[in-house]
């Protein structure tokens, strides 16, 4: 992965392409402490409403906070709302 | 949480799912392509609730059979569920489409048929026409006919008129007329003559046609040929109907009597108000009697209650007493006096038309006599005299009046 991921990466780069695309990585979109928009994620492993943790296509995302809500979620995006998010984990 | 309308437009389920399976159930929907919403843990439980569109339950729920998780169904929410609800009150929903489209209908037929500018024209000869060529109340507006074939209809058949037009507002139509002003018609011209009425000095003499006999201050008689409807020359004489205006003085007495004491009501001020409830033609009193006054006028109110144009039949009569007391009352003689040539000065006036004037009014003699006075009067008034004399065939050809 990692030898074909340096260069897909230069090669997105070149091409402008989005690397979330070519890379086939999970791209995030936070709004303040309050709202998280995934996009490319692999599903859900554990939900409660204090931690939300993500399957991606190479390891997870943990969300840790407060009064967390999964506004949307289809497919491979997610929209979470919560009255405070504290952390986001990238783990394997 | 905050679900779209359109959600609601096409029907959607709040569903339970519990502990220990909720990861992997998210996880099938995802697969599934299901989109869901609103998921938040329920606090007290370990249990989540989430929101998903109807069309995708009813997709996945025979996948879902041979599988471990259930969904339980908290609340159906939206449209279809409305629908079938509304299923069971079939006929408040039939009514109100019925409603509907009767107003529609009605809102395309004529109700109410108007005629505007007709003074000569009677109004119900106009709507008759109107109503033959189909203009009337309860028509479908559609089938009425063209404007230009209504005018031109309406004009053929009225001379009248100049100009017809047919307007339709809404459920109203409205006819409008023009009538052609004439010249004001002219009388039959008989040959005649202008002649005075009464005797009297000629002031004013104005002639439309005709040859004046009179001149300014000249004293006519009865009868007299004022204006001649001869004229031209004795081997060429020209007959016309003679036409224009005499004025003359004309000498009046009378004679008025007015008594010096007389009984009269004066109004003392107070008042006594009384009110009842109007109900068609019936009066319903509550709480009164007659006032306590002697004597009084009485002055009346009626006020029915409108709505809008209509008059209900309900409404209020109210009765207010003005007492009145007897009084009798003393002219001085020359209150009476001046009362006495009023009352003579409008009985004139009445006997004669509007044009009239009084030149002169004197006072010719007065007399007191036990309580009355007696006062006659004399009157120089200044009235249009001519009257019209019409010129028999077979009579003489002479300027004067037969027999005179």
């Amino acid at each position: 992965m990692s030898r074909w991921s340096g260069l897909k990466r230069r090669l997105g780069m070149v091409l402008e392409i989005p690397q979330s695309t070519l890379l086939n990585v999970p791209r995030v979109t936070m709004i303040g402490a309050y709202q998280v928009y995934i996009e490319n994620h692999r599903g859900v492993l554990e939900f409660t409403s204090g931690r939300l943790r993500l399957r991606l296509p190479a390891g997870q995302l943990q969300i840790n906070g407060e009064g967390l809500v999964i506004r949307r979620i289809i497919r491979e995006e997610i929209f979470v709302e919560g009255e405070r998010i504290g952390s986001l984990t990238f783990m394997e | 949480m905050v679900t779209w309308w359109w959600q609601w437009l096409l029907g959607y389920l709040v569903c339970k799912i519990k502990k220990g399976e909720r990861e992997e159930l998210i996880n099938f929907l995802l697969q599934e392509g299901v989109e869901i919403w609103d998921l938040h843990e329920h606090p007290d439980t370990g249990t989540i609730v989430f929101c998903l569109s109807l069309a995708d339950y009813r997709r996945i729920l025979r996948k879902m059979k041979p599988l471990p998780f259930r969904i339980q169904i908290l609340d159906k929410r939206g449209l279809p569920f409305y629908l079938l609800q509304a299923q069971k009150r079939k006929w408040f929903w039939a009514g109100s489409l019925l409603f509907v489209l009767l107003l529609y209908v009605f809102s395309q037929m004529i109700w109410q048929v108007e005629v505007i500018g007709n003074e000569i024209i009677p109004e119900e000869e106009l709507l008759q026409v109107a109503g033959q060529l189909g203009l009337k109340k309860g028509v479908f507006r559609q089938r009425l006919p063209g404007n230009e074939q209504m005018q031109s209809e309406l004009l053929s058949r009225f001379e009248q008129l100049s100009w017809a037009g047919v307007e339709i507002k809404g459920t109203k139509a409205v006819i409008r007329v023009v009538e052609s002003k004439h010249p004001e018609e002219r009388q039959l011209e008989n040959p005649r003559h202008l002649v005075a009425a009464k005797s009297a000095v000629v002031k004013e003499i104005f002639v439309e046609k005709g040859k004046a006999m009179v001149t300014r201050n000249q004293r006519v008689k009865k009868g007299q040929i004022l204006i001649s409807g001869i004229m031209g020359y004795e081997a060429k004489p020209q007959i016309v109907s003679a036409k224009g205006t005499v004025k003359g003085l004309v000498w009046y007495e009378t004679t008025v009597t007015i008594p010096l004491v007389q009984k009269q009501f004066r109004l003392t001020g107070e008042t006594e108000k009384r009110t009842s409830l109007l109900i068609g033609n019936h009066a319903f009193t509550f709480f009164s009697k007659k006032p306590a006054f002697d004597h009084y006028k009485l002055e009346e109110h009626v006020w029915h209650w409108t709505l809008g144009p209509w008059k209900i039949p309900v409404g209020l009569y109210e009765r207010v007493y003005y007492e009145k007391v007897p009084h009798t009352k003393t002219y001085p003689q020359k209150e009476a006096l001046e009362l006495a040539k009023e009352r003579a000065r409008k009985e004139i006036l009445h006997q004669l038309d509007e044009k009239a004037e009084i030149f002169m009014e004197k006072v010719l003699q007065q007399d007191l006599d036990s309580g009355t006075l007696k006062v006659k009067l004399y009157y120089e008034v200044l009235e249009e005299i001519a009257k019209e004399q019409p010129i028999l065939p077979g009579g003489s050809m002479s300027g004067k009046a037969p027999g005179e």
